[in-house]
């Protein structure tokens, strides 16, 4: 039933700021992730495609990002998501 | 222009125009084509319609310039049902 | 979908469409006539007084130009075809060194030709601004220089736009199937609105998709690129698209040695079936980079710059140094990236797709039109029956409704009264003077300045018809050129520049459909609207539109 679930906060700023900045690591992110695994790409081709991948990523995060059900929320699943891809760059980068 | 393009382009008109037709929605006829045989009609037309488009240019190519046909076709088709309606009201 | 979504969204969708669509609309409605900047410029070009060379004779025309003018060896061009905004078939453009890539204001062009004597002439001439300026409006939603500051300006407003994008189908989503090609004309305007801006936005949303995607990636890239030069390419970035230092020692040429212009284009052709070369744009041809870049479409591919793409080839060995732009030969990551090229600018699928983008371009700025309409209809204080006399509308639909009105129809206007009083004044004073700006700033302003003046139900339809007129003042400027050439007015029958005597023609006709379904609505609306004229005003407004 829908007047069961917890109500959506708005959480205006708070949201839009998450999706503004995380989506911006995540877009960042996601582009090294790319440059990384894409290494037999010749580097023109591979940084324009990086290059292209920032806009749909980051404006999407700040698009989807009134979904969460809190302001706390978007902040964490962003800030976990950036967490995690950050992570990975350093993995792929060590090893 | 060759004949592959303006044949491929007329089947997707007359594909789109079918879908419209078969829609709850549409304003041209009294009462819409049963919806699924209209369906499969304008489907089998758009299919053949971007086969011959593959035809008249690569792969990639067809796919773009099929979905913008799509788009323009499926925008303007009500609009015509208003123009037409507007001709009866006057 | 649950409701509170739908809510939350529909103020995303609310307050980015308000603050972008009047930016949009002129964004559209240039960008789609940016879709034929070609045509317009030869429409607006006037005629051609150099003496024509043949491609047999262009050899001895490059020679003698190099000879001659030595600063033309950095990047000059070879026409293969004749068109009316060429003054002849060499030429060149000198840059000034601290200028924008994007400023053209600076640039000089110079065009050379050969005399009966053999002997090299050369021009400087202006092209008319028209063409690039239409071209600035649409990349900087109606600002008038394309600078960096103004990209950005352009860059937030497509990032707003792909949210509005986002948040549309989000609030579509619940009634999407059921309502799917409805568009139910009637009394109830603002179902009637909403449908008008529905169809037009999810049926056609891949292609906004892209255009709000493409738009903003043009407008932060410099910024994108730079930030990932330091995070991901550590500082490498520019060396990238050097290429290799020649091997043997840098010797001066001699451009006589040279391949023709035609060998050099029957080579492309044999390398490239179904390619159509349309330029040859020689490039340091003195020095060891030479290299010639064979521009041309081919209709069966995607092409990765709006003019088409080009095969790079030596001009000396006749070698092919490089099919990375070549339309149709493109590898995988580099068709990608033309794709987000071409899916932008109409550059696949030949003049078609140049159509039907212009018409989905106009349909773009019907939605950004028709979605203030909505906001204003939705917030109409409606008289109810209790209430002996109309409500007074709010202040600030009143204010959005004449803006809407006042920035649409002045873009519009703007535009038609630019390319008409670019060619009077150049019939009247010669290639001196250049108010493409001019006239489009007075256009606009003075129509955004009349609507607020008046209102938007007052101003709309002289708008409508001022529009109509000033359009279709640019067929009958041509026709005045072919009927009296003493008036020093010109035109051109070629089927591109007919085009846009017909195009605007069609235009014409179109706002005057407008104004009359706009009259009419007016006259028969009621009295609780923004669009409603106030009773003791409504009798000359009323006739004025009836003649």
């Amino acid at each position: 039933m829908a007047d069961k679930l917890p109500p959506i906060r708005r959480d205006w700023v708070s949201k839009s700021l998450a999706g503004f900045l995380l989506g911006a690591v995540l877009a960042f992110a996601a582009s090294a992730l790319f440059n990384v695994l894409s290494a037999d790409l010749p580097m023109s081709v591979r940084g324009q495609l990086a290059m292209w991948l920032v806009p749909p990523v980051w404006l999407g995060a700040l698009g989807g990002v009134y979904f969460f059900a809190s302001g706390l929320r978007a902040w964490l699943w962003l800030g976990g998501a950036s967490a995690l891809l950050l992570g990975l760059l350093l993995a792929l980068r060590l090893s | 222009m060759n004949a592959f393009t303006t044949s491929g382009l007329l089947l997707c008109f007359l594909g789109c125009c079918a879908i419209y037709l078969a829609s709850p929605n549409q304003r041209w006829l009294v009462r819409p084509l049963s919806a699924r045989p209209g369906r499969a009609l304008g489907g089998i037309l758009l299919i053949l319609g971007g086969l011959a488009l593959g035809q008249a240019m690569q792969a990639v190519t067809a796919a773009f310039v099929f979905a913008t046909w799509l788009m323009l076709l499926f925008s303007l088709l009500p609009y015509v049902a208003v123009l037409r309606q507007a001709d009866g009201e006057r | 979908m649950r409701t509170d979504f739908v809510r939350i969204y529909k103020s995303v969708h609310t307050w980015t469409g308000i603050l972008t669509g009047m930016a949009l609309f002129i964004a559209f409605y240039a960008g789609a006539l940016t879709v034929f900047k070609e045509p317009l410029a030869r429409w607006v070009a006037p005629p051609a007084e150099m003496r024509p060379v043949t491609l047999a004779d262009a050899p001895q025309l490059i020679a003698r130009t190099l000879a001659e003018h030595p600063d033309s060896a950095r990047d000059f061009t070879l026409h293969l075809h004749d068109a009316e905004h060429l003054p002849a078939r060499l030429g060149w453009q000198l840059r000034p060194a601290d200028g924008d890539d994007h400023d053209e204001s600076g640039v000089r062009h110079f065009a050379a030709t050969l005399d009966e004597g053999g002997a090299v002439q050369v021009n400087e001439y202006r092209p008319s601004e028209l063409p690039g300026f239409i071209d600035t409006l649409h990349r900087v939603v109606g600002l008038p220089f394309d600078t960096d500051p103004n990209r950005w300006v352009m860059g937030v407003v497509a990032a707003l736009y792909a949210l509005a994008l986002i948040s549309g189908v989000v609030v579509l989503l619940p009634s999407l199937v059921k309502d799917f090609f409805a568009l139910r004309v009637g009394r109830n305007l603002k179902r009637m609105w909403l449908d008008a801006h529905n169809v037009v936005g999810i049926v056609s949303l891949p292609f906004h998709v892209v255009m709000a995607l493409t738009a903003a990636v043009f407008a932060f890239h410099d910024g994108i690129y730079a930030l990932q030069d330091q995070l991901l390419h550590d500082g490498k970035w520019g060396s990238a698209f050097q290429r290799p230092k020649p091997s043997a020692a840098a010797a001066q040429r001699d451009p006589a040695a040279m391949l023709t212009p035609q060998a050099l284009v029957d080579k492309a052709m044999v390398f490239a079936p179904g390619f159509v070369p349309s330029m040859l744009q020689y490039q340091q041809v003195t020095g060891p980079r030479a290299v010639v870049r064979v521009w041309g479409k081919d209709e069966a591919a995607v092409s990765p710059r709006a003019r088409g793409g080009f095969l790079a080839i030596d001009p000396y060995s006749g070698k092919v140094m490089s099919s990375d732009f070549l339309p149709g030969r493109q590898s995988t990551g580099n068709l990608v990236i033309s794709s987000f090229f071409a899916l932008h600018m109409a550059a696949f699928g030949g003049s078609a797709v140049q159509w039907m983008y212009f018409v989905l371009g106009l349909a773009g700025a019907w939605l950004f039109y028709s979605g203030n309409l909505l906001w204003v209809e939705t917030r109409r204080r409606k008289q109810t029956r209790e209430m002996p006399e109309a409500p007074v509308q709010r202040r600030d639909t009143r204010l959005m409704a004449a803006a809407t009105v006042g920035v649409c129809l002045g873009c519009i206007c703007g535009i038609s009264l630019a390319m008409v009083g670019g060619k009077w004044l150049y019939a009247l004073a010669g290639p001196a003077v250049d108010a493409t700006r001019l006239l489009y700033y007075a256009a606009f302003f003075a129509c955004i300045g009349w609507a607020f003046l008046v209102g938007a139900a007052r101003s709309v339809v002289p708008l409508l018809w001022l529009a109509c007129g000033l359009t279709l003042a640019i067929p009958l400027t041509s026709l005045s050129g072919a009927l009296l050439p003493a008036s020093g007015l010109w035109a051109h029958a070629s089927w591109a520049s007919l085009g846009v005597d017909l195009t605007a023609l069609a235009g014409a006709v179109a706002l005057a459909i407008m104004a009359r379904v706009t009259a009419r609505r007016i006259a028969a609306g009621r009295p609780d609207s923004v669009w409603s004229v106030p009773a003791s005003t409504t009798a000359p407004v009323a006739t004025a539109n009836q003649s």
